[in-house]
């Protein structure tokens, strides 16, 4: 994919998703303008089909926009909304307009009515998407407009989560007649999302070593400080390629399970302890709200968590690998992760 | 800042490789005991080395004039992948295919490469790498070991400790300072092959807590060596080790030294259907770190096949892949001991407590865990 596609993208969240927009977003206001300004520029469809109108990037492509959307804590759902709006053109449904929100595993009601806690980005998005929330056993997902919602914030300050609830989804809904693996999905746009993230909290937290001085020199100087920001940065790249590993596109719009499961349980395992070296590098300042710190790692602690821990995410690789009849775990890895590709 | 490490996929010509490494292998590794396979890359086999030699599968990256098969370090990754990955005794010809033939390839004489690299191909020649003395261990710059110029060569005084299978190579290739005293760091320090059964040289094994003895002292008295023993420029040692780091830090070696014991492990939890949910998320998180380690190791691979030292990223591989190394034996017994009064078999555990008390020497190897973070806070720009 053309290098320049990712650098205007870059500049244009540089522009647009600054640390006061977050702020302002977090604090109630409408994410209207921001989401504008998104779908002007065109990287809405970025993973819709060329022929219809789109730049046609697949997962893959699409993992760098992924992160950059994480590097500048983007206050509206793009990650999710790319490959939700390529589903529905592919799956011939009317394109929704505003960003749309990947909701967690849903609670189903014997009257059908759907509740979905904690949505990431629910305050912010107009449609949620929710997995498996068909009325039969089918894997299909159903559209839902947050407008017929009804919305309950959680209370957690600055958070972007709601909890959402529809008593009669069907009538507002849109079904798509998908196969997807939802959670996977969401986990490798967040996995991509929370490297970017640590990229920042990475650059900022190298940035403030060095200016910080104490005992006559910049903090950084300190081993016992060098030691820690060195673990920092292991694992910022260990997470980034960890999440590209995930947004291998596997199947169309979707990536290989396992892989998404590695994306997520090794990016939500690094995040804590990022944050936490993250913050004791940065001392008191670290978490003032004036500071920008926190935009960063109040979004990684939500993130961690989001569609699974990496307790959940690991489970789900550890039975992988029990229940395969591979001979080694060569023979499990290679195959799973690493799939060779034809030579063209 | 540091750059990322961007996924990367082995090329194909690279994978044709693999299969018949993976059944040569597997004919071999089937009648090796899972104590003898739990030593992994520290298992000494010569004949298993000759074999492999025979195949053509020693000093691959190596020209095929010097008996090498010229191919790139993506086709290196394969080979040893399948090696480590099973678990084979490759010790006997491990360092002269991963630093010594290449270090010989690119700073040696004519003469130097002609004699050397063919042997090395034939898994004739075993080297061993002279580093850490009494004195010096992670400041290797204050090595005191000289090498001082004669007549006809290079008259060599000293010590050296640590060295892994020096009682069993036929050569040394050892830094040593040949101009200035230890406060001369960086300069004055000088790589130079030594023939291991020359006169004056003293082997001398040391046990190691498990009662192997791979570790060696090494005492140097007055050994003439000749002019040619020089490897590289005079003066120039230090830049010439730390190019051979790239080498040395980034490879499976570095995340897969468990394998063989958690291989064994999994079996024994499939056969018993004894994996709780503790259990099957451990073996995740291992699988995950697995993962993510072998993509970083690939990447870094592709930045040397493209002639790259990235010595970096090398010990970003290093650092968590020793890590994880160490992590799995404690998980391991962990988990088996989360059932009181189970029957593990013996095999099982004596394999287990081999790797739990040789795991410490993972992160001291090849540059200690503290050494390696402080090369990272350097490309960082913290000093």
């Amino acid at each position: 994919m053309d290098s320049i596609l990712y650098d205007s993208f870059e500049r244009l969240l540089t522009d647009i998703s600054t640390p006061a927009v977050v702020r302002e977003i977090e604090s109630g206001t409408s994410a209207q303008l921001l989401w504008q300004t998104i779908v002007e520029s065109g990287f809405a469809d970025a993973m819709v089909a060329e022929d219809s109108g789109g730049a046609n990037m697949d997962l893959s492509d699409a993992f760098l926009l992924f992160f950059l959307c994480g590097r500048h804590v983007l206050p509206v759902p793009l990650a999710q909304t790319l490959v939700v709006r390529n589903v529905c053109t592919v799956s011939g449904v009317d394109v929704p307009e505003g960003p749309i929100a990947i909701s967690s595993l849903p609670v189903v009601a014997n009257d059908q009515t759907i509740e979905c806690r904690s949505v990431p980005f629910g305050k912010v998005a107009q449609w949620v998407l929710v997995p498996h929330a068909g009325p039969s056993d089918t894997p299909r997902s159903v559209l839902l407009p947050a407008t017929t919602a009804e919305l309950t914030e959680t209370g957690v300050r600055g958070s972007l989560q709601a909890h959402l609830s529809w008593k009669n989804p069907l009538s507002s809904g849109v079904v798509l007649e998908d196969d997807l693996q939802w959670m996977e999905i969401a986990a490798v746009t967040t996995a991509a999302q929370m490297a970017g993230a640590m990229d920042t909290v990475l650059n900022m937290t190298v940035k403030y070593a060095g200016e910080r001085s104490q005992f006559g020199r910049p903090i950084g100087k300190f081993q016992a400080v060098q030691q820690q920001l060195s673990v920092l940065a292991e694992l910022a790249i260990a997470s980034r390629i960890a999440a590209e590993l995930g947004c291998q596109e596997a199947s169309p719009c979707a990536p290989n399970p396992i892989a998404a499961a590695v994306a997520k349980a090794r990016t939500s395992e690094a995040a804590g302890t990022i944050v936490s070296i993250a913050h004791a590098v940065h001392a008191a300042m670290g978490v003032t709200e004036e500071y920008d710190l926190q935009n960063y790692t109040r979004r990684l602690n939500e993130w961690r968590t989001d569609y699974g821990s990496a307790g959940y995410w690991n489970r789900r690789v550890g039975d992988a690998v029990l229940s395969s009849d591979a001979l080694s775990t060569l023979e499990f890895m290679l195959p799973t992760f690493f799939p060779v590709t034809a030579p063209d | 800042m540091m750059e990322p490490l961007a996924l990367t996929s082995i090329p194909a010509y690279a994978e044709a490789l693999r299969p018949a490494v993976r059944e040569f292998v597997k004919m071999y590794t089937a009648r090796m005991p899972l104590e003898q396979r739990a030593r992994s890359w520290m298992g000494f086999d010569a004949d298993f080395s000759r074999r492999l030699a025979e195949r053509g599968w020693v000093g691959v990256t190596l020209p095929k004039e010097y008996g090498g098969a010229g191919l790139d370090a993506f086709s290196r990754f394969v080979l040893i992948e399948e090696l480590l990955g099973n678990s084979t005794p490759v010790a006997a010809h491990w360092i002269a295919d991963r630093q010594s033939g290449p270090l010989i390839l690119r700073y040696g004489t004519q003469a130097q490469k002609d004699f050397h690299l063919p042997r090395i191909c034939r898994a004739e020649s075993f080297f061993c790498i002279g580093m850490s003395e009494p004195q010096s261990g992670s400041d290797l710059a204050s090595v005191r070991t000289r090498a001082t110029r004669t007549g006809s060569g290079w008259k060599l005084n000293g010590q050296k400790i640590w060295t892994t299978n020096a009682h069993r190579s036929q050569y040394m290739i050892a830094l040593v300072r040949t101009s200035g005293t230890a406060d001369d760091r960086h300069t004055g320090l000088s790589q130079i092959i030594i023939d291991l059964s020359l006169p004056g040289i003293t082997v001398r094994q040391i046990r190691d807590l498990t009662g192997d003895a791979h570790f060696n002292e090494v005492f140097f008295e007055d050994v003439e060596l000749g002019d040619d023993a020089l490897i590289g420029s005079e003066g120039s040692g230090w830049d010439q080790v730390t190019a051979e780091l790239a080498f040395e830090r980034s490879g499976p070696e570095r995340f897969y030294s468990c394998i063989a014991m958690f291989d064994v492990w999994l079996n024994y939890l499939r056969e018993n259907h004894s994996a709780d949910s503790w259990t099957r998320e451990l073996a995740g998180r291992i699988v995950t770190h697995l993962a993510v380690l072998r993509a970083m190791s690939v990447a870094v691979t592709e930045k040397l096949a493209r002639g790259e030292s990235p010595i970096l990223g090398a010990a970003l591989v290093k650092d968590l892949g020793t890590e994880l190394e160490q992590h799995i034996p404690f998980a391991i017994s962990d988990a088996l001991a989360r059932h009181p009064g189970q029957a593990v078999p013996d095999g099982l555990m004596r394999a287990l407590a081999y790797v739990t008390q040789i795991c410490p020497t993972y992160s001291l190897r090849g540059g200690t865990r503290e050494i390696l973070r402080g090369m990272i806070a350097r490309g960082l720009g913290l000093r």
